[in-house]
């Protein structure tokens, strides 16, 4: 059994091409540094490109969450774009070969305490010729480039986040129970989260569950759809929980812990 | 003795030189398949559905922990271009679609100019997205080669 587990995984990891890790770099005022390793696991070359940009959750009406990148964010938002590096920024990685992309980061000492972002975009591209289909005189030629968006973060002390929760409700459609939660951070820094919901019926007995990760940058609506054939008619206790969770993604912080947030609403299908 | 020590020593020198997080997270991202249009004859169009073999294909998959959120951008050409000569590219909802497994049946479909957005997304469980596009290749176009670029941004959160 364990042969065949340990199979598994060297299967999957070995069609995997361009890896990263870690997945977020913190840095903070102690050590202006930070690195990732990019790693080739391919057959082929790769050209790697490393950029940053500003970014952060946003939600609409219906809990969607995008990420919205911003080109040149004011300085009202907690941006570390502008005094981010990294080295090297372009290079070549053959198969099976890896690099460490250092980043150094000097913000100017006036900013305020709290915590900054950027997203780090590493661009891969196959030095390999695209794929090209020749046709009575025409050739079509289509090269295939992989971005992967990570996270570099700056804390600059005191530190410090919180929680509003601000609505709790649900909406039913042709297919799904919705169960809609309103996040808004407060503080300096993001708030990392798992957001915990629980449907049960009028006998406490647990019809659905779900459970999400993530940090909140500003405000989010999270959207937690159960299928309505779960739920005929009748009422229904829906509990929230909301548990500050950062050293999921960030091993080195130290923010204080925040005691989890409970909410509950009872609500009638009919 | 001091073998020994030696051997710690250089253990201990590695692991801190080394980048600590290496063995933690990690999303992986595969390219398993290019789109590959085969003979397109000038003056015809070729469709390449999603559920075709020669469609692009690419698989996500991560090491972090359970309940996360993939986030999915395609940046996709209009046309491919051989100097000022196009030929239009056409990707729509019913091109692109995506799955937990790497079956035919049971794929959803999704606006490719739209973030492709799967939430729950489980430790070490792969999801794979399909590509398939229309290639008009007009009557008055010249021979030649046509290059595009196809972009996938990931973001996991």
């Amino acid at each position: 059994m364990k042969k065949l587990i340990i199979l598994f995984f060297i299967t999957t990891a070995s069609h995997a091409q361009v890896i990263l890790s870690p997945y977020v770099v913190y840095i903070d005022q102690q050590q202006k540094f930070g690195s990732y390793i990019v790693q080739n696991e391919s057959s082929e070359d790769y050209e790697i490109n490393v950029s940053f940009v500003f970014g952060y959750t946003v939600s609409d009406s219906l809990g969607n969450i995008t990420l919205k990148y911003i080109e040149n964010p004011s300085d009202s938002v907690k941006s570390l774009v502008k005094w981010i590096r990294a080295f090297p920024r372009t290079f070549n990685l053959a198969p099976k070969e890896r690099q460490v992309v250092r980043m150094t980061i000097r913000p100017p000492d006036s900013i305020s305490a709290g915590t900054y972002w950027g997203r780090i975009v590493t661009s891969a591209s196959p030095k390999q010729k695209a794929v090209e289909t020749q046709t009575a005189g025409v050739s079509a030629q289509i090269k295939f480039v992989l971005n992967q968006v990570t996270t570099v973060l700056y804390r600059k002390e005191p530190a410090n986040t919180g929680i509003i929760f601000h609505n709790f409700y649900t909406k039913t459609d042709s297919t799904h129970f919705n169960v809609f939660v309103d996040l808004e951070r407060k503080g300096n820094s993001p708030f990392w989260c798992d957001v915990f919901i629980k449907v049960l019926d009028s006998n406490n007995n647990l019809i659905a569950e779900n459970r999400n990760y993530g940090p909140i940058y500003f405000r989010l609506l999270k959207k937690f759809p159960v299928e309505l054939s779960k739920m005929p008619k009748g009422n229904y206790k829906i509990e929230a929980r909301i548990e500050f969770n950062e050293k999921e993604d960030i091993p080195d912080s130290n923010l204080e812990p925040i005691p989890p947030l409970f909410k509950t609403i009872f609500v009638d299908i009919n | 003795m001091i073998k020994y020590l030696k051997i710690f020593l250089v253990i201990f020198l590695l692991i801190t030189i080394y980048p600590k997080c290496f063995a933690q997270q990690r999303l992986f991202i595969n390219a398993l398949n290019n789109l590959s249009f085969g003979q397109v004859y000038i003056g015809y169009s070729k469709d390449l559905p999603h559920s075709d073999v020669n469609a692009a294909k690419i698989s996500f998959y991560q090491s972090f922990g359970n309940r996360r959120t993939l986030l999915v951008n395609l940046s996709l050409p209009s046309n491919l271009v051989n100097g000022s000569n196009t030929i239009p590219l056409t990707f729509d909802l019913n091109h692109t679609a995506y799955s937990k497994t790497d079956q035919l049946s049971g794929r959803t479909l999704f606006n490719p100019y739209s973030t492709l957005n799967i939430s729950n997304v489980n430790k070490n469980t792969p999801y794979y997205v399909w590509i398939g596009a229309i290639l008009g290749a007009k009557s008055d176009i010249p021979s030649g080669t046509y290059t595009g670029t196809i972009i996938v941004t990931v973001a996991l959160y």
